[in-house]
C-alpha cells in the first residue's frame, strides 16, 4: 500500500468515519500498530461495561466525600455514611477507570463496511498521520513501510546526534579547562553531526599555544577548524595565516573569525578571490564581513549579489517589515542562495510567522530555514522534532537554549535529508530539490559553518549563570513571600 | 512507589542551629518529622556571630527559597506515597526591604541602631541574610516570621488530614518556633523606619518541591516549564497525563475550597468554609513531582462566614474565579510543553480538547466538584460538604470544549 493511500483511510479513521479498505490493507495497518481492530465480542463488552458508568461515578463520588471521616475540625467530611474501606474505596475507583477508558475507546471508534470492523487510531497512527500529512508531497508515493523506515530515520538521526552531543559535552568538561556546560552545548552539537570529537577540538585549541581557558566562540572556531581533514597544527596556522590576510586587506579579524575558519578548506588563489569580492560589497551594502563573505561565496557576481539583496529588502519592506540588522543579516542569506527572490521570499514569511513565538527574532531563524532543502513545513517539522529530542534529552539549562540549539540541528541536518535518496518534490511552488546554496567555492560542511555563525551571533547564549529570580508579582511588593 | 521530592538548584545557604528558643508548637500529626537532628532555632551565620555564638560544627548547610526562607533538602519525610523535604520560613531575609539589592554588613551597619553591635560588622560586601526588626506588612519583623502568622499557619495544619484538606493538598507545617530572646534582642536593633515590638517566630513546613506556580521560585512551572519538565522527568505522553490528572484534580480542590471545608457554625446560625487571605496561587503554591498542587502559605487560610444560603454560593463562586486564571495559565503551560516535548502537531483547539477531557476524567473521584460538558462549555459542579442539596454551584469553567 502507498502511503499516499495510508493517509486515506487513517484520516477517516479519525474523524470516525467509515473508512474504505481491503483486507490486505486493513492487515497492513494492523501489523504496523497504527490501528488497532476492535473484535465484536470486546466491543459489545465495552458497550455493556459503560452502562454502569453513572451510577459508578455516584458511588465513587460519595465514597471520596466520607472517606476521611472521624477526622477532627475543619478535615470532618461525613456525609452521614460509614466511611468505606480504603481496599473498596480503590476497587470502586478502578472499576470507575475502566469505565472512563472503555467509554473513550467507544467514542473514538471508526466502523469500516468493507471488512466489517471496528478500529481505533492509535498513538502511533495518529503521529503517523500528522508526518504524512506533512511528507506526502516528498515521500508520499514511498511504499507505507518504506515511508514509516524514512520517518524513523530522520528521527532517529537527530536523537542519535544530541545523545553524541551529550557524550561529547561531556568530554568537554574532562579536561578541565573550565568550559561552562552552555558554551560546550552547540560545538559539541556540530562535533556531533560531523563525527569529530573534543579532544580533536581540544587539541586544536592547544595547537599554538592556546592553552587558556577559551570563550565559547573560540571554542566554535575550534570545532568549526575540527571538522576539517589536516593535522591539527597545520589548521591553526592556516586560520591564523587567513586572518592575517584578512587584516591586511582592511578589514576586522579577530580570534572569533568565523570567516577565515570557513576558508580554511580553500586554496589561496580562490581566498584572494573571495576575499576581493568582500572589499568590493564592503563598498555598497551595509553589512558585517561575514555575512558578506557569504555573499561572496555565492556563484552570483558582485552585481547579481547586490540586487539580490537589493531586491529582496524592498519586497520584504513592501511586505510591511521594519528595517532592522535582523532583517538585514536575512536578506544577506537568501540574497546569497540560488533560489528566486519571490520564492524565498514567500518561504521566509511562511517561516517567520511560524516562529514568532520560538525566538524574540525569528527572522535570522526564518532565513536559515528558507535557504534549506525542505519544505517550509518540512522544515518546521524537523525544528519540531528538534525541540522535543533536547527537551527530552535535558540538553539544556536555561529554557531559552533549548530552540536555539534546534535551530542548528535542524538547519544542518535538514541538508541531509534530501540526500538520503528517494526524494520526490512537487516544483509548483518552486521549492528547492538541492539546497538553496549552490555557492561557487561552498562546500556542505562550509554551508555549515556559516549556519553555525549566523545561530552564534543571533542565538546562543554564550554563558548562562543562573541566578536566583526574584521576578515582581502582580498581587504583592516584589521579592516578598 | 514513593515520589521523590524535588528541588530546583539555587544559592546556597547558611545558618547557625541553636540549640535554645523561648518556645515550640508542634503539629501532633508530624511528631516524628520533629527529630533530633533537626529540632532547634536556625538563624544567619551573621546573627550568630552579633550575638557572639560559637558555631562549634552547628553551621547548617540548605537552598535559599524566596527571601527569607531556606530549604534543608536533608531533612526529609514522606507522607502516604510522598516524599517531603524540610523548609525554615523566616530564617533572615536576603534583601534590603527597600531596595533591590542584597543585604550585606555594609548596609546592616547602616540601619544598626546599637554601637556595639555595630562596631561588631566590619562593613564588607559580602552577601549575607539577617533577621531585622523592621515592622513589616504592618505586623511582621522582616526577615522572620510573626506569632500569629506562623501560628495560624500551624493551626491550619492541625485541621488537616496532615497534608491535605478534603483533597486539597498542604505543605504542613510541624512546628512553629520562637526564636531566643537574645536574637530578638539583636534583631530588634536593626530596622530602616519602623520597630517591630513582637517575638520573633519561623516556620517549618514539609514541601514536595520548591516550583511555584510563576513567581518566587529559581523555576517557575509557568515560566520555565521546560526545566520543570526536565526536573520531573516527564518524558513521555503516559507521564505528561498522568502529570495533568494530579494537576487538574488537585487545582479543581484549590479552587474549591471554602466548599470542601464549609461546615455549619451552630452556635452562630452560620456557614463557615476556608478563604484564601492576601495569598495566591500563583506564588504561594508549589507543584510536586506528579504534579499534585501543594499550598505552601497557610497563614492564608482563614475561615471565612456565610449567613446565608445565597452568601454561600456567592463566595464559592467569587473563590473560584479569582483564582481560576492561575490554574489555567499553569494548565496551558503543560499542554504546550508536552506538545513541544513530544514534537506533536496539535492545533491550539486539538490541545485544549485533552486537556479538557483528561480534566474531566480526573475529576470523577473528587467527591466535591465534578466536570460537565454542557452543549458546547464545560461546566464545573461544586457540591458543598454540607446541605449540598441546597447549596450545590454550576459555574463554567470553558467556553468551548470543541471535540
Amino acid at each position: 500500500m502507498q502511503a499516499s493511500k495510508a493517509i486515506e483511510i487513517l484520516q477517516s479513521v479519525e474523524e470516525k468515519g467509515t473508512p474504505q479498505m481491503s483486507s490486505d490493507e486493513q492487515g497492513e495497518l494492523v501489523q504496523e500498530g497504527l490501528i488497532r481492530l476492535i473484535p465484536q465480542e470486546e466491543y459489545d463488552s465495552m458497550q455493556r461495561n459503560v452502562q454502569g458508568l453513572d451510577s459508578t461515578a455516584a458511588k465513587v463520588k460519595d465514597m471520596a466525600r466520607s472517606s476521611d471521616s472521624s477526622r477532627k475540625a475543619i478535615s470532618i467530611r461525613s456525609s452521614g455514611n460509614a466511611a468505606p474501606s480504603e481496599e473498596e474505596y480503590c476497587r470502586t475507583l478502578q472499576q470507575l477507570e475502566s469505565m472512563l477508558l472503555n467509554k473513550a475507546m467507544l467514542d473514538s471508534s471508526a466502523f469500516s463496511p468493507s471488512t466489517g470492523s471496528y478500529f481505533l487510531l492509535t498513538a502511533d497512527g495518529k503521529r503517523t498521520l500528522e508526518d504524512m500529512r506533512v511528507w506526502k508531497r516528498r515521500f508520499g508515493q514511498l511504499e507505507l513501510n518504506d515511508f514509516l523506515i524514512k520517518l524513523h530515520d530522520i528521527r532517529y538521526e537527530l536523537a542519535t546526534t544530541v545523545n553524541k552531543a551529550l557524550n561529547i559535552t561531556r568530554d568537554f568538561q574532562g579536561f578541565g579547562y573550565g568550559y561552562s556546560i552552555p558554551d560546550a552545548r552547540a560545538p559539541s552539537l556540530m562535533l556531533a553531526e560531523r563525527g569529530s570529537t573534543a579532544a580533536r577540538t581540544v587539541n586544536l585549541l592547544n595547537a599554538k599555544g592556546d592553552q587558556i581557558a577559551p570563550r565559547g566562540e573560540k571554542l566554535m572556531i575550534a570545532s568549526l577548524l575540527g571538522e576539517k581533514e589536516g593535522v591539527g597544527t597545520e589548521l591553526v596556522t592556516r586560520y591564523r595565516q587567513l586572518t592575517a590576510k584578512a587584516n591586511e586587506m582592511g578589514m576586522t579579524a579577530t580570534d572569533d573569525d568565523f570567516r577565515s575558519a570557513a576558508l580554511v578548506g580553500l586554496p589561496d588563489e580562490q581566498v584572494d578571490q573571495v576575499l576581493e569580492r568582500v572589499k568590493q560589497l564592503k563598498l555598497t551594502l551595509n553589512l558585517n564581513e561575514n555575512d558578506l563573505t557569504w555573499l561572496a561565496l555565492s556563484d552570483h557576481t558582485v552585481e547579481q549579489s547586490e540586487t539580490r539583496y537589493s531586491s529582496l529588502l524592498s519586497g520584504a519592506q513592501a511586505m510591511g517589515m521594519q528595517e532592522d540588522a535582523p532583517l538585514l543579516t536575512a536578506m544577506a542569506i537568501m540574497a546569497g542562495s540560488d533560489l528566486p527572490e519571490n520564492v524565498v521570499l514567500e518561504r521566509f514569511d511562511f517561516l517567520q510567522g511560524a516562529l514568532q513565538r520560538n525566538y524574540r527574532s525569528p527572522r535570522v531563524a526564518a532565513a536559515m530555514l528558507a535557504i534549506g532543502p525542505l519544505e517550509p513545513e518540512e522544515a518546521l517539522f524537523v525544528l519540531r522534532e528538534s525541540v522535543g529530542i533536547i527537551s527530552r534529552a535535558s540538553y539544556f539549562d536555561d529554557a531559552e537554549e533549548v530552540d536555539n540549539l534546534a535551530l542548528l540541528l535542524a538547519t544542518t541536518n535538514s541538508i541531509m535529508i534530501p540526500a538520503a535518496g528517494n526524494a520526490s518534490v512537487d516544483q509548483s511552488r518552486g521549492s528547492a530539490i538541492t539546497p538553496g546554496r549552490a555557492m561557487l567555492f561552498l562546500t556542505p560542511l562550509m554551508t555549515g559553518a556559516f549556519l553555525y555563525y549566523w545561530m552564534n551571533q543571533n542565538y546562543h547564549l554564550p554563558t548562562i549563570q543562573r541566578i536566583a529570580t526574584h521576578p515582581m508579582h502582580m498581587h504583592t511588593v516584589p521579592y516578598f513571600g | 512507589m514513593t515520589v521523590s521530592s524535588v528541588h530546583a538548584p539555587n544559592d546556597a545557604a547558611e545558618l547557625l542551629r541553636l540549640d535554645e528558643w523561648q518556645g515550640t508548637v508542634g503539629n501532633p500529626q508530624l511528631r516524628q518529622a520533629w527529630t533530633e537532628e533537626l529540632a532547634g532555632a536556625y538563624v544567619p551565620r551573621l546573627t550568630g556571630k552579633v550575638g557572639g555564638w560559637a558555631e562549634n560544627g552547628n553551621v547548617v548547610h540548605g537552598i535559599c527559597d524566596d527571601n527569607r526562607s531556606v530549604l534543608l533538602p536533608q531533612h526529609r519525610f514522606i507522607i502516604g506515597d510522598r516524599e517531603y523535604f524540610t523548609s525554615i520560613k523566616g530564617c533572615g531575609a536576603q534583601f534590603d526591604a527597600f531596595t533591590h539589592q542584597q543585604l550585606d554588613e555594609g548596609i546592616l551597619k547602616g540601619i544598626c541602631h546599637d554601637n556595639a553591635m555595630h562596631s561588631r560588622l566590619n562593613g564588607s560586601s559580602e552577601k549575607v541574610r539577617f533577621i531585622t526588626g523592621e515592622r513589616w506588612y504592618g505586623k511582621s519583623p522582616y526577615g522572620a516570621q510573626a506569632p500569629d502568622n506562623a501560628l495560624l499557619a500551624l493551626l491550619a495544619s492541625m485541621g488537616a488530614d496532615v497534608n491535605q484538606i478534603a483533597g486539597f493538598h498542604i505543605c504542613p507545617l510541624i512546628a512553629a518556633v520562637r526564636l531566643p530572646k537574645e536574637v530578638e534582642r539583636i534583631a530588634s536593633q536593626f530596622f530602616w523606619y519602623r520597630k517591630y515590638d513582637g517575638g520573633y517566630w519561623q516556620e517549618f513546613r514539609l514541601m514536595p518541591s520548591n516550583i511555584r506556580l510563576y513567581f518566587q521560585s529559581p523555576v517557575t512551572f509557568g515560566m520555565n516549564t521546560d526545566i520543570a519538565f526536565s526536573l520531573f522527568h516527564l518524558d513521555s505522553m503516559q507521564a505528561c497525563e498522568r502529570f495533568l490528572a494530579n494537576l487538574s484534580r488537585s487545582s479543581l480542590a484549590a479552587l474549591t475550597l471554602f466548599a470542601r471545608s464549609l461546615r455549619q457554625d451552630a452556635k452562630n446560625g452560620r456557614y463557615l468554609g476556608l478563604e484564601y487571605q492576601d495569598v495566591w496561587l500563583d506564588k504561594d503554591a508549589v507543584i510536586a513531582p506528579d504534579g499534585v498542587l501543594h499550598f505552601a502559605d497557610l497563614e492564608g487560610l482563614e475561615d471565612e462566614p456565610a449567613s446565608s444560603t445565597q452568601q454561600v454560593k456567592e463566595r464559592i463562586r467569587s473563590q473560584f474565579f479569582k483564582h481560576v486564571y492561575e490554574v489555567n495559565f499553569a494548565l496551558e503551560a503543560l499542554a504546550v510543553q508536552t506538545d513541544r516535548m513530544l514534537a506533536l502537531r496539535r492545533s491550539h483547539h486539538e490541545r485544549r480538547a485533552w486537556l479538557m477531557d483528561v480534566m474531566e476524567k480526573a475529576s470523577r473521584s473528587d467527591g466535591y466538584v465534578r466536570l460537565e460538558r454542557e452543549g458546547n462549555r464545560m461546566m464545573a459542579i461544586v457540591e458543598p460538604a454540607v446541605d449540598a442539596d441546597r447549596l450545590t454551584v454550576e459555574m463554567e469553567l470553558f467556553s468551548e470544549v470543541g471535540n
